[in-house]
């Protein structure tokens, strides 16, 4: 049943926004889509739907959003473990477990309302998972032990907070403002997403604290847990700005853009590759995965400066995410984010490209990737076999092959002799 | 549990659901709810459905064998 009341004209507005914007090919216009079907929950989770949700309502919201979010963390739970047992990365889907986990942690600390609390669990919490992570990652080895030390001493922070909240909430701040200049986050670094949050929760830490000092803390009641919402949602809010904005836009940055001029100062020597870390070895010691320092050529591909490659057991180049739209074996790929993984054959045939423009392939007119369609089952990415002929693509115009019509957007398959593949 | 809501909304000008519902300001599928047994509403909708059928909340709600269990 459609309640029509405000919201329900609001999140036909924004909406309809979101269409305007999928037709004029603007990929962020996903986030006005799910924005519109998520306004009203997310209104009154923060008590800002006033009447236009009843109680009933209120309930079923929790319990649909509580099975959403067990449903949403198993899925990232099977396409990380299906990753990791193709020999992929799974960053992604290890990040959205974690935020996901962190986040529903320190929602429910702060909706209990006990601020100091608050503050001091998540300043332990964060602590003790340094230290575990330090460990997991390193071993006992100096720097692990050296992180996991700091990782201990910051969550000795928290127990210094329950005496003195607003001296910890200051040197928290400074912690996160720290971060925040270390990893030049204010540039909108795509390694934003994990740090960011990192950094909210050390100022929701620090807010908290700060907050429960104040000497009318305890007859605050029901004002203060309207403001915890209010830090909350706007918290929730920036992170959301900076996480989309540095995935849509942080690797178009110029301060932040490495041409394939560029060499990174700091880098080592790894089997001829000049790299920077994240560094993953196979189990015999050899490079796994590393990101490119300056323009190196693996497998007789020259790469940009940037790129995270990932290598067989043989040293030969298995895929790669490039640092910025490249052309490869005469494709223009997309670059710019994770989401686009440029895979090679052994005999270093390209194999996956995500077109960054249209291009006539072997006489097919393929089209460049597009976000939208992909989400209607109209776009992937373009595919080769190891001797170079076109396996897949979707044609970027109308066109007849072999005698058959199709029409811009469908997709086509071919076998290794170029031979269209008809589907029964 | 048992719900009288049903039966006060007749007695009390034969309300309908709606007109219920924009009482107490909650959705008319809440009253539905309500009235189907599907639904356990909060102390304060129970308080406020008692006030605006003029009745008391044990009235309006009755305890079954089963929910002492």
């Amino acid at each position: 049943m459609i309640k029509r009341d405000k919201i329900f004209y609001a999140a036909c507005g924004v909406f309809l926004v979101g269409v305007i914007l999928a037709v004029m090919e603007y990929e962020f216009a996903l986030l006005f889509i799910v924005g519109a079907y998520l306004l009203r929950p997310s209104l009154h989770v923060f008590d800002l739907a006033g009447k236009q949700v009843d109680e009933r309502q209120v309930q079923i919201y929790s319990r649909s959003g509580n099975i959403a979010f067990i449903a949403v963390m198993i899925t990232a739970v099977g396409l990380a473990l299906l990753r990791v047992a193709n020999g992929e990365t799974a960053d992604e889907f290890y990040t959205l477990i974690g935020i996901g986990i962190a986040a529903r942690a320190v929602v429910g600390l702060l909706m209990i309302g006990e601020l100091r609390r608050t503050g001091v669990v998540i300043v332990v919490a964060v602590g003790v998972v340094i230290t575990l992570f330090a460990l997991a990652s390193a071993g006992f080895s100096t720097p692990g032990l050296l992180i996991g030390f700091l990782g201990l001493l910051f969550a000795s922070l928290g127990f210094v907070a329950r005496r003195f909240p607003r001296a910890i909430a200051a040197v928290l701040t400074v912690i996160a403002l720290a971060i925040v200049f270390s990893f030049k986050l204010y540039q909108f670094r795509p390694v934003g997403s994990a740090m960011t949050f990192a950094v909210l929760v050390i100022l929701l830490a620090a807010v908290s604290l700060f907050l429960s000092s104040r000497p009318e803390d305890s007859e605050a009641g029901a004002e203060l847990s309207k403001s915890v919402r209010a830090i909350v949602l706007a918290a929730i809010g920036l992170f959301l700005i900076v996480l989309f904005t540095s995935i849509e836009i942080g690797s178009e940055s110029e301060d932040n853009k490495q041409t394939v001029d560029q060499v990174s100062k700091e880098y080592t020597e790894i089997e001829g590759i000049a790299a920077v870390g994240p560094f993953d070895y196979y189990r015999d010691g050899k490079l796994q995965s590393c990101t490119l320092a300056r323009l190196d050529t693996l497998s007789g591909q020259p790469l940009p400066a940037g790129t995270v490659v990932h290598l067989t057991r043989d040293g030969a180049l298995d895929w790669c995410f490039l640092q910025q739209d490249t052309e490869i074996q005469g494709h223009l790929c997309r670059g710019e984010s994770h989401g686009f993984m440029t895979g090679f054959h052994p005999n270093g045939q390209l194999k996956t490209a995500w077109l960054a423009r249209d291009e006539v392939i072997q006489g097919i007119p393929c089209a460049k990737f597009r976000f939208m369609s992909s989400l209607f089952g109209g776009g992937d990415a373009t595919r080769f076999y190891d001797n170079g002929q076109l396996s897949f693509c979707t044609l970027s115009e109308d066109a007849t092959i072999e005698g058959q019509k199709f029409e811009k957007g469908d997709p086509v398959r071919f076998d290794e002799n170029g031979t269209l593949i008809v589907k029964e | 549990m048992k719900t009288n809501l049903r039966k006060f909304r007749f007695e009390r000008g034969e309300l309908s659901q709606q007109q219920l519902a924009d009482m107490v300001s909650v959705s008319r599928q809440t009253i539905v709810a309500i009235e189907k047994g599907n639904y356990s509403p909060s102390v304060k909708l129970a308080l406020l459905l008692a006030k605006k059928l003029e009745t008391k909340v044990e009235e309006l709600f009755e305890l079954e064998e089963k929910d002492h269990d």
